[in-house]
């Protein structure tokens, strides 16, 4: 029954294989019907002409004789034929004698001539050539119409189960090999819609259903893997996109942090067009972001003095000749023409294979940095060409009137006078010494002691004229850097030590002059001066001694200075004299 | 009687000027009325002909004395005495191209300029 309330293709084969059945039963039907009724009509004709001829035959004798009870029992005999109605025998248009069915009565021929229901005949009767009468006869077709009706009956009730038949038998052999597998198959369909795969098909079948049925598991299986395929498909796509969009979160991010950045950003790609650049490199070139993009940076942005060189790091950068560039620095040309001075640093790029794509800079305008820092210099330079300058000219003032004392000494007379003077310049020539040390400094605040002392004793033995030959001088002095507060005070003292030295040591004798300087761990500065000279008489006090040297000494070393003098007077004399080098901060 | 070495000094710095015309007379020698600019030291050279130039390379005046020394030592070969108070390199190197007698560093003692005067003597008497 599920078959009947199908309304596809099932029902459509049902109500054709119903029409095409029934369009050939009914033909088969009229067929038959129609072959028996002529078989009948055929039947009835025979007989009525059998009647006629039997007539012809008969009734000539008794018609020429007017024996008219022969033709009443003609007639009658003729009755015996079932399918007559009427029977008149007519002699020279007269009626001798007539019958007629009691169910048709009072009926004439010319009634039953007109009838379709009748068949009709009149033969004439001869004899010996001449016309002795006529007979009519009628027959009624009603045995036909009986016989149609009851093979109508018969003939549709064997149709009728033929068709059952048929229609059964077309109905479950195409329900069965057909529609069955069929509505399977649309089943199977249906789920497959619904996108269940894990459905059995029947493909036992070797007809077209079952090639159709293995075509469609196949296309399953197929479809199964293409599903598989698509699922993985979509799950990669979607897994893409959920990367897609952590990416554009990242870069977001990314393009948030280079954008608060307070350098320049740039990532140049191989082939030297700009890829990236941050707000602040717009802001610092005065270029809207879509002005820089896809550019080549060094032909529009860089000027032509700097090209060059430029492009040759790049290339460093971008072939892998370097990895990166800790620092280089290049002019960039802004929108309002103006050159800005950027330091850089580079880094290259590389693609999932590791080659190199682009490089990523970040640089800081350092315009304004280097002309402060340029002016710093300038600035600088100009203070130490002034101090200098200052100590070349206190030098010179030194040198004036040193040369001043020795102008008026040779115009005095007075030996102890000239003295006097002659020590008091070289008091000044140890402080100008200082100062010519300090000028030839590569650091104007600072001297070496052992560069000065030097210089000091030969200033000192030449001023005395005292050769080494006389009086040989040892020294032994340590790489001692001092300030000027300390250099010159200490110059005072050992100007004050080696004259003495040479003017009361060793009278006429030859003699020794050591001189060690050091500085301690504790940065204190040691002295050790000594001679091997006479030393101090026997009777000299040196509490009262008034001598301005001596006292020099004394004074610098514990005033100004705030060290100690430790005096030794056996064979010679030896000054110890240490302070610490703390006193004064570096002024320059 | 020998002639006396006439010694012209070109020094910009008067005291020391008049201290080393004093000294250098006081040892017997002919010393030129001292310059302090470099036109002077070239008219000086060219009217009192000295035999030697004692000069300060550091002179007054828009001619610088290295100039000034180098107009006198291509004009009349005059052995000179340089005399600096700078450490200048490059106006050593300039000086030494002048062929001086000797190049000293100030402050200079007036031992150092006698032998520097005798080194200059011997120069001329070998040239003469």
């Amino acid at each position: 029954m599920e078959l009947f309330r199908s309304k596809g293709i099932q029902r459509r084969f049902i109500m054709g294989l119903i029409s095409v059945i029934s369009v050939i039963l009914i033909i088969f039907y009229i067929s038959y019907i129609s072959i028996n009724a002529k078989s009948i009509e055929d039947d009835l004709q025979e007989q009525l002409l059998r009647a006629s001829a039997l007539a012809k035959e008969s009734l000539p004798s008794a018609l020429w004789q007017y024996h008219y009870e022969y033709t009443n029992d003609f007639i009658n005999s003729l009755f015996l034929f079932k399918d007559i109605v009427f029977v008149s025998i007519m002699s020279e248009d007269t009626t001798i004698t007539a019958k007629t069915h009691p169910d048709f009565k009072k009926k004439d021929f010319l009634y039953f001539k007109n009838s379709s229901d009748f068949i009709t005949d009149e033969t004439v009767i001869r004899y010996e050539n001449n016309n002795v009468g006529k007979i009519r006869i009628a027959m009624t077709r009603v045995r036909i119409n009986d016989m149609i009706l009851s093979q109508s009956i018969s003939a549709f009730s064997l149709l009728l189960v033929i068709f059952a038949a048929i229609f059964s038998t077309v109905l479950k052999l195409s329900g069965k090999y057909i529609f069955s597998p069929l509505l399977k198959l649309e089943n199977s369909a249906k789920l497959i819609s619904d996108g269940n795969f894990d459905i059995h098909i029947d493909t036992s079948s070797k007809d077209e259903i079952g090639q159709l049925a293995e075509t469609f598991s196949r296309m399953i299986h197929n479809l199964k893997s293409v599903t598989a395929s698509r699922d993985e498909l979509n799950y990669e796509i979607m897994e893409r996109k959920k990367a897609e969009k952590k990416l554009v979160r990242e870069k977001e991010k990314a393009q948030h942090y280079l954008d608060i950045a307070g350098v320049i950003f740039i990532v140049i790609n191989a082939d030297q067009t700009v890829s990236l650049i941050n707000k602040k490199g717009c802001e610092v070139f005065g270029y809207e972001e879509s002005e820089i993009l896809g550019k080549n940076w060094f032909d529009h942005f860089i000027p032509e003095n700097d090209r060059k060189k430029t492009v040759a790091e790049f290339f460093r950068l971008i072939t892998g000749e370097v990895e990166h560039i800790e620092y280089f620095e290049n002019y960039v040309m802004t929108k309002n023409n103006d050159n800005r001075l950027i330091a850089w640093h580079n880094v290259v790029l590389r693609d999932e294979k590791g080659k190199v794509t682009s490089t990523l800079s970040s640089g800081e305008d350092i315009t304004e940095q280097r002309k402060i820092a340029q002016n710093l210099r300038s600035s600088l330079k100009e203070k130490e060409i002034l101090l200098r300058e200052l100590y070349h000219r206190t030098k010179n003032n030194m040198q004036i009137i040193c040369s001043m004392l020795a102008m008026q000494a040779i115009s005095i007379k007075d030996e102890n006078f000239k003295k006097i003077l002659s020590e008091t310049e070289n008091r000044i020539k140890s402080m100008a010494l200082v100062h010519q040390k300090l000028y030839q400094a590569k650091d104007l605040s600072k001297i070496n002691l052992k560069d000065y002392v030097a210089d000091l004793v030969f200033l000192l033995f030449k001023s005395y004229g005292v050769s080494e030959k006389k009086v040989s001088v040892f020294t032994d002095i340590e790489d001692v850097i001092v300030l000027i507060d300390t250099a010159i005070p200490c110059g005072l003292i050992l100007n004050e030590l080696i004259t003495n030295s040479i003017k009361y040591a060793f009278q006429d004798r030859e003699g020794e002059i050591r001189l060690h300087i050091c500085k301690t761990e504790t940065n204190e500065i040691n002295m050790i001066f000594s001679d091997n000279g006479v030393g101090f008489p026997d009777n000299y006090d040196l509490e009262k001694a008034n001598t301005l040297g001596i006292r020099s000494i004394y004074m610098i070393t514990e005033h100004q200075l705030g060290g100690k003098v430790d005096l030794k007077t056996d064979n010679g004399v030896s000054y110890h004299i240490k302070f610490k080098d703390i006193l004064y901060d570096q002024r320059v | 009687m020998k002639k006396k070495i006439k010694i012209l000094i070109a020094e910009d710095e008067a005291i020391i000027a008049m201290r080393m015309e004093m000294e250098l007379k006081s040892l017997g020698y002919d010393v030129c009325k001292p310059v302090s600019t470099g036109k002077k030291v070239i008219k000086s050279a060219e009217n009192d002909k000295p035999d030697i130039v004692l000069m300060d390379l550091h002179l007054v005046g828009k001619m610088p004395g290295i100039e000034a020394a180098r107009t006198i030592w291509n004009n009349y070969k005059i052995p000179m005495i340089f005399m600096t108070g700078y450490q200048d390199e490059e106006l050593m190197q300039k000086a030494m191209e002048l062929n001086p007698v000797a190049y000293l560093i100030k402050p200079v003692e007036i031992c150092e300029i006698e032998a520097a005067i005798d080194l200059a003597k011997e120069k001329l008497r070998i040239e003469n």
